[in-house]
């Protein structure tokens, strides 16, 4: 279960605002992967300070019509960044 | 448009402290509406990575000789380093006098084989009587295979009547 993995940035990435599309790079590993808004927001989240059950408080209180589906999309993500390599969990 | 609270925290703090955690480049960007995330990509593919350049080929031209001067006939040597034999050499032979008769080589565009010292040796013989002095006779040579090498070299030889 992820609720209580704090999920931290793995260095070597930066994040790019390319006129709203954003675009993560990891130049060593010549890595780059396209994230939509809210995937963008989710990884700037991941900061190592807060718990993926905290995160998903924060965004349920913020979008709070959508607080069913962000149960459900946020841990998928979170699972599916630190499968490639793009956060690890703490 | 008024705060919904939940229990621990209303959407107004919420949006205040994803505006504080997300920073410069998505604190514009928070989105009005959840969308589901969307995450794509991966490794660059191969002919997209940074690689280290090619290594440089292996041979390099030394020379084609100085301007040179003929009557009847002359060589046009090429000589590449490290001396390595079998190496195709690619000439082109441009007369100055298109109308004049160029007995050999028989093609003004063609390859030949360096020898154990290296050197292709391009020879050439004309019908003199069907050139005028000073007319020129330029050969460009080059490696056949670029892998080999990508130096060039030209040399000018002049037809001076002194049969």
């Amino acid at each position: 279960m992820l609720s209580n993995v704090i999920p931290s940035l793995v260095d070597g990435f930066r994040m790019e605002n390319l006129d709203g599309e954003f675009v993560l790079l990891h130049p060593a590993r010549d890595a780059v992967f396209y994230m939509n808004r809210t995937g963008a927001l989710v990884w700037q989240l991941c900061d190592g300070s807060r718990t993926v059950d905290e995160i998903l408080n924060l965004l349920s209180a913020a979008y709070p019509d959508s607080a069913e589906q962000i149960r459900a999309d946020v841990p998928a993500l979170v699972h599916s960044l630190i499968d490639q390599g793009i956060l690890k969990s703490g | 448009m008024t705060d919904q609270t939940s229990n621990k925290i209303t959407r107004r703090d919420a949006i205040k402290i994803l505006a504080a955690a997300t920073g410069a480049v998505v604190l514009a960007n928070i989105p009005d509406k959840w969308t589901k995330p969307i995450l794509e990509g991966g490794v660059l593919p191969a002919h997209a990575q940074t690689s280290p350049p090619p290594p440089p080929p292996p041979f390099s031209i030394v020379d084609c000789g100085v301007p040179d001067t003929m009557c009847a006939s002359a060589n046009s040597l090429v000589t590449i380093t490290p001396a390595t034999s079998g190496i195709s050499m690619r000439y082109v032979l441009t007369p100055s006098n298109p109308a004049g008769t160029i007995v050999f080589p028989t093609q003004l565009n063609g390859t030949l084989l360096t020898d154990a010292s290296g050197v292709a040796d391009l020879y050439i013989e004309i019908q003199f009587m069907t050139f005028n002095i000073n007319d020129t006779f330029t050969v460009d040579w080059s490696f056949d295979d670029p892998d080999d090498g990508i130096d060039t070299c030209q040399q000018v030889i002049t037809y001076d009547g002194a049969c």
